[in-house]
């Protein structure tokens, strides 16, 4: 409401005044009248209102209009536009739809636009009839006074009679055009006001349970009394005229006989006056029931279901720890507000690398060495083979050589290659353990190509492992020798990777495999140490 | 020696595949259920504790609170025991996303069992929010960096923290099961303090007094 000192600032305050002042008006406005009515007048599908924004854009640009962009363009404007006022909110829906909501500024600008044209003049008479009861009745009820309300109510009851009994003598004086004209336009003004005011109550709703649910999460209060003010915020919102509003749509919903009698009484009034309403009052006129009523049962029960939920939240037995949770969250989102307004943070401000959140490294990654396939029979005697001498990269003449020295490597450590190496061995040994692979085909490449026969044994091919079978590869690096104590599986012609690695396991010292792995000097010529002495450490028996 | 031989798929799934879902491993979700004692018993001795779930139908291995493994420790009679899994710090941006993920994760907890996807401008939008004015100048680079950090969470081979949809050419985003698991509010707190002490810092390099609500939260943090 303005005072008159006031209207230059309440003008500049408006959103309405922004919208109607926006370039795009009859577009959007055409968009919004046939998007928001009926079942859809509070919020519509995103889908839906694409099609009729695509629609009407067609039917304007036939009329002269130029609206070169595309649907979705224009919805992305009117929902945040780059500067001013935007039309819409949106919200996710129980099936993740995206709904478009319109915002009570742009239902206030289309209901401007609904009744431009329209006489008010007609309306003053059951205006002024409804002031005269409406202040008579509140009078009486501020005065405090029984005896003062009652005689009120006695005045009412004298005159309804009346009425009842000049009817009974002279029958129901049929209305005029002239009364029709004015029924015509006070209905079309009732249905406007009604859809303008109710629209907002889902909204007001959704509001009401996110400030609850604020309340809930910052407040320090002990449990009992948070609960209690959230029932007490609840018991308000049902005393609201919102929410009575809800409950008696809801009722006529509920009730067969209820909704056939309005809509029956909406069907004589909009026939008997038909040719003073638009094409579209009748539509909304014959709508307005089954939608409203249809719309305040489905908000009625978010509302149930939003009260449950916070009854949930209160017996749920990981209250605290949710709390907490929520609460730390806030924490945080404060903490980078105040983070982007005072840390003076540069664009590539090197406090911010290691700023964030500390996330957990795994120590078993899904690289090749944590791919390893432990194994089973032991072949505690050593098997000393000859391989060829680390590279010497400053030896090489050219990174050319370097290049393909390091393609030969690789393809001599490729999947296909360890596999058809395994299978070359398995036509002379029907089942050959690795240490059987390895003797026929000496390594050339160390422990990279002994953990890529494990890494092919493990996922890639038919393997086998049994307690303890583990061997011992002396590795010749040059002037080095390496000793690794290596798992060894069988290859079997059928069958699937890595069978029996749990019993291997078991069968260890060690309680898992990352302690197991830390055991096996994988870290290449570093490490050395003699055989067979070591070998009842790391196995219990055999 | 206890056996815990057949064990080797669940281990396998927690510390090497970043958790064991319901949907994906139901056999083996259930049997996390029927053997939850000796799991935790085998995790205990490597700093590590299991978190199940079981709504969403999933179960990680993450390390106790230094508290938690200091009693340890002492109840043992050992010097100290460290948690076998190493933590990576994040950068500032890439965390200020996984906060608005995780406070989704946090209204879907607090909602009835519903999922809520994030439509990918609504996530940028609400990002946005905390870079400073001057870098929103340049807006579509933040809009790229923001997209970056998504994807590259939700291609993460082993326990991606961010997952991501499309439906009628709109992308959504929801944080991982792994997230709302595995980033607890010990280290929301810490990410917390680790800002406030910048901001800290900040106002004492200019000269400028600590504002009360800073300090305040600081204190509180501290306590």
């Amino acid at each position: 409401m303005t005072d008159q000192a006031s209207y230059a600032s309440a003008i500049e305050a408006s959103a309405e005044m922004r919208l109607m002042r926006q370039q795009n008006l009859p577009f959007v406005a055409e968009v919004v009248g046939r998007a928001f009515c009926g079942a859809t007048m509070v919020e519509i599908e995103e889908v839906s209102i694409l099609r009729i924004i695509g629609l009407v854009r067609s039917e304007l640009v036939e009329r002269g209009y130029e609206l070169p962009q595309d649907p979705e363009k224009y919805l992305t404007d009117w929902i945040k536009p780059s500067s001013g006022e935007g039309w819409f909110t949106t919200r996710l829906d129980d099936f993740n739809e995206r709904m478009i909501i319109l915002k009570p500024a742009g239902r206030r600008v289309i209901s401007f636009v609904e009744m431009l044209g329209v006489s008010t003049s007609s309306l003053s008479e059951s205006a002024l009839s409804s002031l005269g009861g409406f202040v008579t009745e509140s009078a009486a009820r501020i005065s405090g006074s029984s005896d003062d309300y009652i005689a009120m109510l006695e005045r009412q009851k004298r005159d309804i009679d009346d009425r009842i009994s000049a009817t009974r003598d002279r029958g129901v004086q049929e209305a005029d055009e002239g009364e029709k004209k004015d029924m015509a336009a006070r209905l079309s003004s009732e249905i406007s006001a009604m859809v303008n005011g109710f629209a907002q109550i889902p909204g007001e709703i959704r509001a009401m349970a996110q400030e609850n649910e604020e309340f809930i999460q910052s407040s320090d209060a002990p449990l009992v009394e948070r609960f209690s003010e959230i029932l007490d915020r609840r018991q308000g919102y049902r005393q609201s005229a919102q929410y009575k509003t809800l409950e008696a749509l809801h009722e006529i919903h509920v009730s067969a006989a209820e909704k056939d009698r309005f809509q029956s009484a909406i069907e004589v009034l909009v026939e008997a006056c038909r040719e003073h309403l638009s094409k579209e009052d009748v539509r909304r006129a014959r709508t307005l029931f089954p939608a409203l009523t249809r719309i305040a049962t489905k908000v009625i029960e978010e509302h149930a279901s939003l009260s449950r939920r916070f009854e949930e939240i209160f017996r749920d037995p990981d209250f605290a720890k949710r709390h907490a949770e929520a609460r730390a969250l806030k924490g945080a989102r404060d903490a980078m507000i105040a983070l982007r307004d005072h840390g003076g943070l540069g664009r590539r401000d090197p406090r911010l690398a290691e700023l964030g959140l500390r996330v957990p490294v795994f120590p078993m990654p899904g690289n090749l060495v944590n791919d390893l396939r432990f194994s089973k029979p032991a072949l505690l005697a050593p098997v000393v083979y000859e391989t060829a001498p680390f590279p010497d990269f400053e030896d090489f003449e050219g990174s050319m050589d370097m290049t393909l020295g390091q393609v030969g490597k690789g393809q001599f450590l490729e999947k296909g290659a360890i596999i058809s190496r395994i299978e070359e061995v398995r036509k002379h040994i029907p089942e050959p353990t690795l240490c059987d692979v390895i003797a026929a085909y000496p390594p050339s490449y160390g422990t990279e190509e002994l953990a890529a026969y494990l890494w092919v044994a493990g996922s890639e091919t038919p393997s086998r492992y049994r307690p303890g079978s583990l061997f011992d590869a002396v590795i010749q690096a040059g002037d080095r020798e390496v000793v690794i104590r290596c798992p060894n599986p069988v290859f079997p012609a059928s069958g699937t990777p890595g069978e029996g690695l749990e019993d291997f396991l078991a069968f260890t010292r060690f309680s898992s495999m990352n302690e197991l792995l830390e055991n096996i000097p994988w870290g290449g010529p570093r490490a050395h140490f003699s055989t067979t002495s070591e070998a009842g450490d790391l196995v219990d028996a055999e | 020696m206890a056996s815990f031989a057949d064990l080797n798929p669940i281990v396998e799934g927690l510390l090497s595949k970043g958790g064991i879902s319901a949907l994906r491993s139901p056999d083996l979700f259930d049997k996390v259920l029927s053997e939850d004692r000796r799991i935790r018993d085998w995790l205990d001795a490597l700093g590590m504790e299991l978190v199940v779930e079981k709504v969403n139908g999933y179960a990680i291995a993450r390390n106790r609170r230094p508290e938690d493994l200091e009693a340890q420790a002492e109840d043992l009679g050992v010097g100290r025991i460290d948690p076998v899994v190493s933590r990576r710090p994040l950068k500032h941006w890439q965390s200020v996303v996984l906060v608005q993920l995780k406070t989704a994760l946090d209204r879907e907890k607090r909602g009835e069992g519903r999922e809520e996807w994030t439509l990918e401008e609504d996530l940028v939008d609400q990002t946005k929010v905390y870079f400073p004015p001057e870098q929103l100048e340049d807006e579509a680079g933040v809009v790229k960096q923001v997209r970056q950090i998504l994807e590259a969470f939700a291609s993460a081979n082993v326990a991606p923290l961010v997952m991501k949809r499309t439906q009628v050419g709109k992308t959504f985003w929801r944080g991982t099961p792994w997230l709302d698991l595995a980033v607890t509010a010990d280290d929301i707190r810490d990410y917390q303090r680790r800002m406030l002490a910048v901001v800290m810092e900040s106002f004492e390099a200019r000269g400028e007094e600590v504002p009360e609500q800073i300090q305040h939260a600081m204190d509180a943090l501290a306590a």
